[in-house]
């Protein structure tokens, strides 16, 4: 059940009982907010409990517009019938400036901002000191990404979208080298949209472009792009049927999608292989109590599988210390170090012991990589499938 | 003598020095008469071409277009039909300056200019809850929501210079770059 107009669309979902808003609703004429607001009416007169009202993916509200929403919120908060629950989006400008101003109509009415807190780690994940690790981990697994990129399809010409695409620098690595005609990063940190933006102007980089943005309600039109990627963060989401559901509809039919994604199972090395096992095996664990999963490189192939994407391809980044730079591979492990004995440790209220424990099962890690003989290997795990 | 009057700090010289002109188009206030759908058009090229001046580019072009739509709509609703919209777009340190030219019947121009008195009183919060909360499908009060929202939501300092001798009218929305970053 929807209703659409010459820039919007109003659909009802009725599994959360919301009203979904998309799309521009501007000077529409009398007749269309008239129709909106027997549509909202209807909705009201047939439902218990509370009623959504969503509009993540309303780029612009006009005041036209507003009239009829703040109508039917009069209405109803005179009816007393159901609570109203309006959401929004930070991302989105309109949305934090005009929507909190709603729920003085009336008691029964509220306003939450949907992706404040929207996922667990969220705090951690999108702050500025999430970059260095980010962009570590970037220079030990692009030499290898480019090829298995280039394997999965990834060529001159494509239009790509990089969802989650973090602090940029891949999304570059892919507009420099590979030729794309034109790639979009999207992610849901300033921080990192800001850093992304900052390296594109002094890379010179013309076939790219970054937005802020929230990866479970793109601003983006159906099936545009030709190749899409989403890299190291579905571990990263509670929710990861969110994501993925925007990214098939934004693929167009034939192109890809691409996922990789971190598997602690898979992190080796010796000597002091014991010590490493044990490390990994406490920092998964903690990853799962803030709603990650870092074992999530082995479900790759049936997630794919389970969107019904075809021609699938799996691969291995394996960065290890014979066709990496030990001293990168070790950076990248002391920011990890860092990154789950302090950050997440802190978040997690982890005592002194236990975060002693961690930090010495790195610095084991450490020790192995700038041993000369020592041999250690981080998986990373890529898979793509094509859209029919 | 000069018949032209200002509603609001309309020069406002400690905030407008040293600007940066982003963006004009003059156009046909007929045009967008014709087509309302050319509100939206022009509010969203004016907003996706001058987003690129900030750090905050999503942002800054949902807000340019939000406050650049509701301006338009107001001035070329009321405009002549035979009047240009000069529509101006500038940055200022930490100010952005929304600026239209048009010309309006001496009904349009007094009615603006009521309603550019009405929202430089103090109590913005106050005015604003007692509008959403009138009939706003009454006559009085139907043309007002769309400044008052600009007023209210993006903080902006509204002001006319209106001449009841030729019909000119400059409206001016003042907002803060900050409302950017929110």
């Amino acid at each position: 059940m929807s209703i659409t107009g010459d820039r919007y669309l109003i659909s009802y979902d009725p599994l959360d009982q919301q009203v979904n808003f998309e799309g521009s609703l501007r000077a529409v004429n009398p007749a269309d907010l008239d129709a909106i607001r027997s549509y909202l009416n209807d909705l009201h007169q047939r439902l218990d409990g509370t009623m959504r009202l969503n509009f993540r993916k309303l780029r612009y509200l006009s005041s036209a517009g507003l009239r009829v929403i703040v109508d039917f919120l009069k209405t109803a908060n005179q009816e007393r019938k159901l609570d109203i629950q309006l959401i929004g989006s930070k991302v989105v400008a309109w949305e934090e400036k005009t929507l909190p101003n709603l729920p003085s109509l009336g008691e029964r009415i509220g306003f939450q901002v949907f992706d404040r807190n929207f996922y667990e780690s969220q705090g951690i994940i999108e702050d500025a000191q999430f970059i260095p690790l980010l962009r570590n981990q970037t220079r030990l697994l692009w030499p290898l990404e480019r090829e298995v990129l280039i394997r999965h399809g990834l060529r001159e010409g494509l239009k790509v979208a990089d969802i989650c695409c973090g602090c940029g620098d891949v999304a570059l690595l892919i507009a420099r080298d590979l030729k794309p005609s034109f790639v979009l990063g999207v992610d849901h940190s300033l921080p990192a949209i800001e850093y992304a933006s900052q390296l594109q102007k002094e890379f010179k980089v013309r076939n790219a472009d970054f937005r802020l943005g929230d990866a479970t309600a793109l601003m983006l039109e159906d099936e545009q792009f030709d190749f899409v990627l989403c890299r190291l963060s579905i571990q990263i989401f509670s929710r990861p049927e969110l994501i993925l559901k925007e990214l098939y509809r934004i693929l167009k039919p034939g192109g890809r999608m691409y996922l990789n994604g971190e598997d602690y199972d898979l992190i080796i090395g010796y000597p002091h292989d014991g010590d490493i096992r044990k490390v990994y095996d406490a920092a998964g664990r903690y990853g799962t109590a803030i709603g990650m999963d870092l074992y999530n490189g082995k479900k790759l192939y049936s997630i794919l599988g389970g969107l019904r994407l075809t021609n699938i391809r799996l691969d291995y980044l394996d960065v290890d210390t014979v066709n990496s730079d030990r001293q990168l591979f070790a950076e990248m492990i002391r920011s990890w170090r860092h990154f789950s004995a302090q950050t997440i440790g802190q978040r997690l209220g982890l005592t002194g012991q236990a975060q002693s424990e961690l930090e010495a099962g790195y610095d084991a890690h450490l020790r192995t990589i700038q041993h000369p003989f020592g041999y250690s290997k981080w998986s990373v795990m890529a898979a793509s499938g094509e859209k029919r | 003598m000069s018949s032209a009057v200002t509603v609001g700090n309309f020069q406002e010289p400690e905030r407008l020095k040293d600007g940066r002109l982003l963006a004009r188009l003059t156009l046909p206030a007929n045009d967008l008469l014709l087509d309302w759908r050319r509100f939206s058009l022009v509010a969203n090229y004016l907003a996706e071409y001058s987003a690129y001046h900030f750090e905050q580019k999503d942002r800054a072009e949902n807000l340019i277009s939000s406050v650049f739509y509701e301006l338009i709509e107001r001035l070329a609703a009321s405009s002549r039909r035979e009047a240009r919209l000069d529509i101006r777009f500038t940055a200022f340190a930490e100010w952005l300056l929304f600026e239209l030219h048009s010309s309006f019947p001496a009904e349009e121009l007094a009615r603006i200019r009521e309603l550019l008195a009405e929202l430089q009183g103090g109590d913005q919060e106050g005015y604003y809850r007692r509008l959403l909360a009138a009939d706003l499908e009454a006559e009085g009060n139907r043309h007002k929501l769309g400044l008052a929202m600009v007023a209210h939501d993006y903080h902006a300092r509204l002001s006319g210079l209106l001449d009841a001798g030729d019909g000119s009218v400059v409206l001016r929305a003042l907002v803060g770059e900050q409302e950017i970053s929110g």
